[in-house]
């Protein structure tokens, strides 16, 4: 059982590939406990230094989660956007490309629903739903459990979609390989300015539905700008998931971020 | 925008709180002093919103919360000097250049917590019969 959260952890057992990741429950830090006592009213108050980092819990799990993956020869990605700017749909392409070739699972993160996983599913892709119901983005633990329901196997690609949002999932650290970003040709130019963390930390962004670009006024030279001066050392590709455009080079991508993963010498050809 | 996120922060804050107050044996906060960096993606005031409504029925759920905000900082490798910078760009003020490496405002911690032990607590029960 899970002690984060009292259910049954999908840590306990071994699916069909790899033992799948548990957490550690203990001690975050320590604390030093000062005895300044007395105050007004026979209350006794006291002082207590505890100097941590408040999202250190979730740092921990994603460093296992991450440390898991690795182990495995996982490459895990974190696909990040607001609603509508096609994650799912870049997913479905990438899957119907890729067939059999590349062992893939899929996380899908919204409020409510279970439309994306269904999707993925469809396409004969493993993936699990997570409903965050008032929560706004994906946290390491969640996604900890969810890996636990997929048959995981070494040198597999695990795509985590995270809720669509463009605030708070960049706070949060799932334990992926890389960010990627959406950014849709129907949003605004400037939204990399707009919301500067979740582009800054982005490995690489993809300008999607490229196959607009004839119908607006949305300037990719300008779009780039942004891009880049938020976030100098990230990649920035085009492309469009519904005509195909531009794929190739997400491919590539995705290619050498898998190499740089690694496969293990044991994994079933 | 009110983030959601400063919501599940705040759980984050209470279940760290719960902790020490399990370590440190207390059953009241009365004051919670953490620091919020300006570069950190936390919106002030949407923890404050979000902190008003999630210590209800919590140990915390009298206490005061005390934000010391951390103004964004940066070294810039071109000036070779420490530089405040700020969201978005986080460009040097003098160069105007990007390659900076932020040394401050990345900050949440949760810093100290002025408590009330569990003996006073319970000081009133000791005199009843």
């Amino acid at each position: 059982m899970c002690v984060e959260c009292g259910c049954g952890s999908p840590g306990d057992g071994k699916r069909a590939g790899v033992a799948l990741p548990h957490h550690h429950h203990d001690e975050e830090g320590h604390s030093a406990f000062h005895g300044h006592t007395g105050e007004a009213g026979g209350v006794s108050r006291r002082r207590v230094s505890v100097e941590q980092d408040i999202l250190a819990k979730n740092n921990r799990l994603a460093r296992e989660n991450r440390e898991f993956f690795r182990a495995h020869g996982i490459l895990v990605l974190n696909l990040l956007s607001s609603p509508g700017s096609g994650k799912t749909t870049l997913l479905e392409r990438t899957i119907g490309i890729l067939g059999d070739s590349v062992p893939l699972a899929v996380i899908e993160g919204d409020q409510e629903t279970s439309r994306d996983a269904d999707r993925i599913r469809r396409m004969g892709v493993p993936a699990v739903q997570i409903n965050t119901g008032a929560g706004c983005h994906l946290d390491a633990h969640q996604v900890a459990h969810a890996a636990g329901e997929l048959d995981l196997l070494p040198g597999m690609i695990l795509v985590i979609e995270n809720v669509g949002n463009l605030v708070c999932p960049a706070l949060f650290d799932l334990g992926e390989s890389a960010r990627v970003v959406l950014f849709s040709v129907t949003e605004g130019e400037d939204k990399p300015l707009k919301y500067p963390r979740i582009f800054r930390e982005a490995d690489l962004t993809l300008l999607t539905k490229s196959d607009l670009l004839p119908h607006l006024d949305f300037d990719c030279a300008r779009a780039q700008n942004a891009i880049r001066s938020v976030n100098p050392r990230g990649e920035i590709r085009a492309l469009s998931a519904r005509t195909g455009e531009g794929m190739e080079g997400w491919l590539t991508w995705l290619a050498a971020r898998r190499e740089e993963v690694g496969t293990l010498p044991d994994f079933p050809a | 925008m009110a983030g959601m996120h400063e919501l599940s922060l705040v759980m984050s804050l209470l279940e760290l709180c719960e902790a020490e107050a399990s370590r440190g044996g207390f059953e009241r906060i009365d004051r919670i002093v953490l620091e919020v960096g300006a570069l950190s993606g936390i919106s002030v005031s949407a923890l404050r919103f979000s902190f008003g409504s999630a210590v209800r029925g919590t140990l915390a759920e009298l206490a005061e919360l005390e934000i010391r905000e951390i103004p964004g900082t940066g070294w810039c490798l071109h000036c070779e000097e420490t530089v405040p910078i700020s969201e978005p760009l986080r460009a040097c003020p003098a160069c105007g250049g990007s390659g900076i490496l932020p040394t401050g405002g990345t900050e949440f911690r949760l810093c100290e917590l002025v408590v009330r032990d569990d003996r006073a607590g319970r000081h009133e029960d000791k005199g009843g019969e």
